[in-house]
């Protein structure tokens, strides 16, 4: 790819994650969550991928970080689905409709379940692109 | 079994089961019962969660979730079984290229 692609791709690469950011921590207040935000993510690195140089996109893709990212997420949603209700009350009890912190642990797991899209997106991506 | 019987047994399924559909919505007197309502008053009330669809994905089915999760993880695990045999048949690996 030319440097147009290159440089407009170091502007966006940060805006795109950022958006998908919000929209992942966002799930229980607006729509969107866990799936569209991780797809918005992963669809930045796939700009990376496909402008940027071989050896710049090798430094950003470390495959080891990534596969034990996709697992670590996996292993926080089950964590909390096994042991989650213990402490239920006093989340609950900390949480306000509409604000932020709410809706018990919706914010955790569409977190972690955002990790858990982007990195297997970009895992498969990667073998696809290069 | 040719190309137009495969049509027309595949519209006649889509027809039977249209009308079936429409036999049991008529004798149902509400559609899915009392789950809806359900779902839509515990979701503020129990979890304080504003997003409804995000508390019936995230928290009330959240097993479920997991294993639509689990489907990615193990797509991922398979495209790179398969295309890393693929791409490096017969050919010296090169990490820094």
């Amino acid at each position: 790819m030319d440097e147009i692609a290159r440089a407009s791709t170091r502007i966006m690469f940060p805006i795109i994650m950022m958006v998908g950011l919000a929209v992942a921590l966002h799930g229980h207040l607006s729509p969107g969550g866990g799936f569209a935000g991780g797809v918005i993510m992963a669809s930045a690195f796939l700009l990376v991928f496909l402008t940027m140089r071989e050896n710049v996109a090798r430094e950003i893709f470390v495959e080891k970080e990534f596969s034990f990212l996709e697992t670590f997420g996996g292993f926080v949603i089950l964590l909390i689905l096994l042991i989650g209700a213990t402490f239920r009350a006093k989340i609950l009890q900390s949480q306000h409709i509409m604000s932020f912190w709410s809706g018990e642990y919706t914010l955790l797991m569409n977190f972690a379940g955002s990790m858990m899209v982007t990195t297997a997106l970009v895992i498969i991506l990667w073998r696809y692109v290069r | 079994m040719n190309k137009v019987e495969m049509i027309a047994a595949t519209a006649s399924l889509i027809i039977i089961s249209c009308i079936l559909i429409l036999i049991g919505m008529s004798t149902t007197t509400t559609m899915y019962g009392n789950v809806a309502r359900f779902y839509a008053e515990k979701s503020i009330n129990l979890l304080t969660s504003a997003n409804a669809v995000n508390a019936i994905v995230w928290e009330f089915r959240g097993y479920d979730t997991l294993g639509e999760e689990l489907v990615l993880i193990a797509a991922s695990i398979s495209v790179l079984a398969l295309l890393y045999r693929e791409r490096h048949r017969g050919k010296k690996v090169v990490e820094n290229g």
